[in-house]
């Protein structure tokens, strides 16, 4: 898919401008805190309707109370208008000037975003992969991030009931949905993992060529075959805490670089790579869910110094139907080029286009 | 420029309001301004009536302004089934169907232990005395009366009509739960997988 027009307005420090873009490589280039990001930020919440802040404020221009981005994606099966409204604490989203739910707009768009931080996904706490698990399941899966909504609801309810009564009757009530639920997501997440790690395995054997060996695999806390069983036998354990230990909110996604688990034995380097490997498969997971490629923004190419990994990013652009590619220099290869500076977006004639005019 | 206080006042009392933000708060207390003092003492008259003569039906808990509300009143309603509602709107919506013409209850709100509503926040208590009062002959009347839980299908509708239902089991009352479906006259591919999955399940011989 191509993102045809991105549109902003009290977009953080963007400037209310309409950007056309094309398929092929788009470079944007621009000094630190020019906005380069904040380009591929807004097209990834307009895409995918996430925004990764905790307040949604933080994103609107200060001064201003209510922002917003607004797209036009081409499809093989023709072009749709997707809006997003933001104001304090919410967002608002449309599909061809229809309300739809935020989550709703990966029914619509995909893209993915590669960022130089992604590498804090295998260093990270198992919350981070967590999040990264659910975002991608959820994307493949509307049902998935329906039961995932309703099930931390469930946990949220049912610590509270934990915390206030020791009647094991009032639990009950909250136990059948918490494992029916927790069970869908067990489910839904085996079976994305194990694509998912077929996938991330052949690209970090591209990227290493066939360096030490990367395995994922999910660490689950609940036995999905008798999940009601395991939580009974929990009782004690959850009352002394206070909260539900076991299910798909504790589990993690480990992993193993060469037997060894990359949280704590891979190298800054070796988790960069990891983390490109895991982004390379969620670009082809999405490419296979939606039958045509996501839109692929790459966030400061230049800040990535390897270069097998700086290759291979520059050649995963130059596959994509469409390449968003920031940098404090021009992507090699970029068909068009955009220059930022003090939020402000300018065409500027990419260097191929002045070689092939000479 | 600061408003008047007594303007400020109003904005903040009808902000208040569920579903009433500062802004709307704010349009209708211009809207207030603008009409006549008639206009305004009708709505101000009408709000503390309302508050005066309404009640709540100490059988099912619905609101009323008599001393049992319509449907319980009427005996030509199937004693037999009572249907139970989390707030008074449901009722009007099941009345809205015309299918239904038993009685209800209303539980005035549905469990959440994170807002701090537990069984004894929901007006439960009633319907087991209910169901405990008419059972005169102890053989086969109990058996015949059905409760139809018609809670919401949220996460805490959903534990609610598992609490009333198993508040209702050792009473020998046939509890059933209204059925997950599709919308009618809606399009099957515009229905959510959820939805579609549950009206699957939950699918009857044809008819």
């Amino acid at each position: 898919m191509i993102l045809r027009s991105l549109q902003t307005l009290h977009y953080r420090n963007l400037e209310p401008t309409r950007l056309a873009f094309q398929g092929g490589v788009t470079a944007i280039v621009g000094g630190n805190g020019q906005g380069k990001t904040n380009v591929l930020e807004a097209a990834f919440l307009v895409l995918t309707g996430v925004l990764d802040v905790t307040r949604v404020e933080t994103v609107i221009r200060l001064g201003e109370k209510e922002g917003f981005v607004g797209a036009e994606l081409e499809r093989d099966d023709g072009i749709t208008k997707l809006e997003v409204g933001l104001a304090p604490g919410r967002k608002a989203a449309k599909v061809d000037g229809a309300r739809v739910k935020t989550a709703d707009l990966a029914r619509h768009a995909s893209a993915v975003l590669i960022r130089p931080e992604d590498s804090e996904l295998v260093h990270g706490s198992p919350g981070d992969r967590r999040a990264f698990l659910d975002a991608l399941v959820s994307r493949m899966s509307p049902r998935y991030a329906l039961a995932l909504q309703s099930y931390e609801r469930v946990v949220t309810q049912r610590n509270a009931v934990l915390k206030q009564t020791h009647e094991d009757w009032m639990l009950e009530i909250w136990d059948a949905k918490l494992s029916e639920l927790g069970a869908e997501i067990m489910r839904l997440r085996r079976r994305a993992v194990t694509r998912l790690k077929t996938l991330s395995n052949d690209a970090h054997a591209t990227l290493t060529g066939n360096g030490k060996p990367l395995e994922i695999a999910l660490v689950e806390t609940a036995r999905l075959d008798d999940y009601g069983a395991h939580i009974l036998e929990k009782r004690r354990e959850e009352r002394a805490r206070g909260s539900t230990v076991l299910g798909p909110h504790r589990d993690d996604l480990e992993i193993k670089l060469a037997g060894l688990p990359a949280a704590d034995y891979a190298s800054r380097g070796e988790a960069r790579t990891i983390a490109l490997a895991l982004r390379k498969a969620e670009y082809d997971l999405l490419s296979q869910k939606f039958g045509e490629p996501p839109v692929l923004l790459i966030d400061d190419f230049t800040a990535e110094l390897d270069s097998s990994r700086r290759e291979f990013l520059l050649e995963m652009a130059s596959l994509a139907p469409q390449a968003i590619v920031t940098g404090t220099e021009a992507a090699p290869g970029a068909a068009r080029l955009y220059s930022i500076h003090a939020g402000a977006l300018e065409s500027k004639q990419s260097a191929l286009f002045v070689a092939g005019a000479a | 420029m600061k408003y008047p206080n007594a303007l400020i006042q109003l904005i903040r009392e009808l902000s208040r309001l569920p579903g009433v933000g500062p802004k709307s708060a704010q349009r209708l207390a211009f809207y207030l301004f603008a009409q006549t003092k008639e206009e305004v003492e009708a709505i101000a008259q009408a709000m503390l009536e309302a508050k005066q003569t309404l009640k709540l039906c100490p059988v099912c808990y619905n609101i009323t302004d008599t001393d049992l509300c319509a449907v319980c009143m009427d005996a030509t309603r199937d004693q037999e089934v009572i249907c139970v509602v989390e707030e008074p709107g449901d009722v009007i919506a099941i009345e809205r169907s015309g299918e239904f013409n038993g009685l209800y209850h209303v539980l005035h709100g549905a469990l959440s232990p994170m807002n701090g509503i537990g069984p004894e926040q929901i007006k439960l208590g009633g319907l087991l005395k209910r169901i405990n009062a008419r059972d005169t002959s102890p053989t086969d009347t109990a058996a015949q009366l059905e409760v139809i839980l018609a809670t919401s299908t949220t996460v805490e509708g959903e534990a609610t009509s598992m609490y009333v239902q198993r508040q209702l089991e050792p009473l020998g009352v046939n509890v059933t739960r209204i059925a997950y479906g599709l919308p009618v006259g809606g399009a099957l591919e515009y229905a959510d997988e959820v939805t579609l999955g549950r009206a699957i399940a939950g699918r009857q011989k044809a008819r």
